[in-house]
């Protein structure tokens, strides 16, 4: 049942959340954005739209997740509506998470990203059907698991420690740029897989492909509880 | 919509998963992202020097947060 995947989210978030911490380590934006920032207050619009949008563009552990999700979407409807439902969550996060200074663990958060990318390889096996006989609801997982790359996203930000004056306005231009770097990330991955698809090749190597997804995850996994632990 | 495959693949699939990530991370991640390298391979291989100057740097002076 759902209720489950939502009790288990829950106890996901109460940890990160004990886990307050502001010395953050600094990973995710590069030196000339941090430069840039650190000298420019006031509303930026395009310097934040470009950073939103590369941000998304370079980020391979969001684009993991969305190649994941979109792996076995045929229908132009459900890309559609599962990749509404991931804007959805990072969006309500990331606003939330630096408008409430919330201040969450970034190598927790981003641990749980990779998880989000070893569960949907593991679901994209069918694993859960096979394992548990069954399988937490797949619009809700890619909800879920979007508010958490939406707390990602606002660590990144909340690094930088942006003033307040023009924040709302950066904020969005920021979240805006997030979604046109997804949107166009997601153009490659849906004309190289919709291509691949016509080929024998795609049922071949199908489960060979999310068990690399499912790997990755667990690489951003053990990778970040790492960081965690050492820092 | 998505294909389920049977428990024999799927146990293949999970086992080999981990495993690579395993010795991925053991290897090549953890030596060269934090100077952790417990088998001694990431020395071997050179990746300590990438993170091993910078731990050097902040153990050697207090830098601000």
């Amino acid at each position: 049942m759902p209720t489950n995947l939502l009790k288990y989210s829950l106890v996901v978030i109460a940890l990160c959340l004990m886990a307050l911490s502001l010395d953050v380590f600094a990973h995710g934006v590069d030196d000339n954005t941090r430069y840039f920032l650190e000298r420019n207050t006031g509303v930026q619009f395009m310097p934040f739209l470009y950073i939103g949008a590369k941000h998304m563009i370079t980020g391979y552990d969001h684009l993991l997740f969305l190649v994941g999700v979109i792996f076995f979407l045929y229908r132009n409807r459900d890309v559609l509506l599962y990749v509404t439902m991931f804007t959805i969550g990072h969006s309500t996060t990331l606003l939330l998470g630096v408008i409430g200074d919330i201040q969450v663990n970034a190598y927790l958060i981003d641990a749980i990203i990779g998880l989000s990318v070893a569960y949907k390889g593991f679901d994209n096996l069918g694993g859960f059907k096979r394992c548990f006989n069954w399988q937490p609801n797949t619009k809700l997982a890619v909800l879920i698991f979007g508010l958490f790359h939406g707390f990602g996203l606002a660590t990144k930000l909340q690094e930088l420690q942006l003033p307040e004056d023009g924040l709302i306005i950066n904020l969005v231009a920021f979240n805006l740029g997030v979604e046109l770097g997804q949107f166009a990330a997601l153009i490659f991955i849906l004309i190289a897989i919709n291509v691949w698809r016509k080929l024998r090749s795609f049922q071949r190597f199908a489960t060979l492909t999310n068990t690399l997804l499912m790997s990755s995850g667990l690489m951003l996994i053990g990778y970040q509880l790492t960081g965690f632990v050492i820092n | 919509m998505q294909h389920t495959v049977s428990s024999k693949t799927l146990l293949k699939a999970s086992v080999s998963a981990t495993l690579v990530a395993i010795v991925a991370l053991i290897s090549f991640i953890l030596p060269a992202e934090y100077n952790f390298d417990p088998t001694g391979i990431g020395h071997k291989l050179g990746l300590t020097v990438l993170s091993a100057a910078y731990q050097k740097e902040k153990s050697g002076k207090l830098v601000p947060a």
